[in-house]
């Protein structure tokens, strides 16, 4: 009885401890990557032309999207390579530099047995959730209760910049500068300013001449 | 698997204590429940977590050996956590990584205790005390990059710890005492890059005494209730 009773004891205890989680705010939760190949002198690049459309991988394929959502991450792109002295121009004036945003989307999809005092239907789970990010719900039925499956969606912001002006020496397309935005608040036009600005504030060799 | 493991522990110091209990005085056992408050010291401090932590409880169960010693185990609970400033992280050459970094470190120390009374023979209500436990602790170790887990992991730990305090018995019958001590507790912890989760843990609470007789914390010549029983029958 000591022993249940200890043992129930200390694990109210621990459900007490604080979820790292919960004391995020959502601009804290991204996380921002850059990768850079280490042997390109950044300064040699003068001219650099960008996509005016968002690649949206998914896992049954890709499209392109042109949105004023993802004309607010092109746009704040547009801006910061300015800032660092990197001039835009058209495809056909052959630029130094290519530069594509990609939105990679995953998901993943499991079931999950519901009790019978759910009655097999739950519609406070359809309705408080976005049914772009975070968690859709669909009920199924069953003896005595009921299943349902759960698709957990995550995405992350890819912007990739491609080496143009040696891709005929080089026979290849080297992508030269990679930049990757991960976690709750990614894809959200209202903070794309701040979350690219964040790229290239990491990134500082990234200027031009 | 973790309250698996918490709940083997504790039965494993459930089932040790019957030896300390055939050996005390059958009415001298004493509860004690308690807040602390944990302040991470040294490399922990430095490394890991700067800032105390409210959130921490603990429990002890003695058995009276003699007026100035008691002995028994002891369980508790401390959550540390801090969520630090954005930092750019540099894992090599070509890669730079800005992120909210944050530690969440949970300790739960299960120890046998000895708790000794230096004033006892004086029978004052207030009281010094020194303590020292020896045992185990697990540790569920957390580290997040933003929303994503870079380290979580729960792992067993030697733990000891010594200490002082005053305790201050309640009322004629003086079942009741409260109490207030000061801790060091030593975890070396040696695991990504941890050498050590060492706290200085602040403790006050209550002390109840579990008999029905009115010794209190002084110990009996007497027979235990099973002979009184025994007797009885002639």
């Amino acid at each position: 009885m000591r022993t249940i009773f200890l043992g129930l004891a200390l694990l109210l205890m621990a459900s007490c401890s604080k979820d790292p989680l919960e004391s995020l705010s959502r601009a804290e939760s991204n996380v921002y990557t850059t990768n850079r190949d280490t042997s390109v002198n950044f300064r040699v690049y003068r001219t650099y032309s960008i996509s005016d459309s968002m690649i949206i991988r998914r896992s049954d394929g890709l499209t392109y999207s042109s949105t004023s959502q993802d004309l607010a991450f092109i746009n704040a792109f547009r801006q910061n390579m300015q800032s660092r002295g990197f001039t835009q121009v058209s495809r056909g004036a052959n630029p130094d530099l290519g530069v594509q945003l990609s939105l990679i989307i995953s998901s993943n999809v499991g079931v999950i047995a519901l009790p019978d005092i759910w009655g097999g239907w739950n519609p406070g789970i359809w309705g408080p959730f976005d049914p772009g990010w975070g968690w859709g719900m669909g009920p199924g039925w069953g003896w005595g209760g009921g299943f349902a499956t759960y698709r957990v969606t995550t995405a992350l912001m890819s912007t990739d910049m491609f080496d143009l002006r040696n891709a005929n020496a080089n026979r290849a397309l080297r992508v030269i500068w990679n930049g990757v935005i991960q976690g709750d608040e990614v894809y959200e036009p209202q903070t794309a300013n701040a979350q690219i600005s964040q790229l290239f504030s990491q990134s500082p060799y990234l200027v031009s001449q | 698997m973790k309250t698996f493991i918490i709940t083997a522990l504790l039965m494993l110091f459930c089932l040790s204590s019957d030896t300390v209990r055939a050996q005390a005085n059958p009415d001298g056992r004493q509860f004690s429940i308690f807040y602390s408050y944990g302040i991470p010291s040294g490399s922990f401090s430095k490394e890991l977590i700067s800032e105390g932590s409210p959130r921490g409880v603990g429990f002890e169960l003695t058995w009276k050996l003699s007026k100035q010693w008691r002995l028994g185990p002891s369980f508790g609970f401390q959550d540390f956590h801090q969520k630090g400033d954005r930092e750019l992280l540099k894992p090599d050459p070509a890669t730079d990584i800005s992120a909210v970094v944050s530690n969440s470190i949970q300790i739960y120390p299960v120890m046998a205790k000895a708790i000794y009374l230096p004033m006892a023979e004086k029978e004052a209500r207030l009281q010094p005390f020194l303590s020292a436990g020896v045992g185990g602790a697990m540790v569920s170790n957390r580290q997040l990059w933003g929303m994503f887990d870079v380290i979580n992991s729960t792992n067993f730990s030697v733990a000891m710890a010594a200490g002082a305090g005053l305790q201050y018995a309640l009322g004629s019958s003086q079942k009741t005492s409260l109490f207030a001590s000061a801790n060091y507790q030593f975890v070396p912890y040696r695991r990504y890059e941890v050498s050590n989760l060492n706290s200085i843990n602040i403790q006050a609470g209550v002390r109840l005494r579990l008999n029905n007789n009115r010794s209190g914390d002084f110990y009996q010549q007497t027979p235990s209730p099973r002979y009184y029983r025994y007797d009885n029958r002639f």
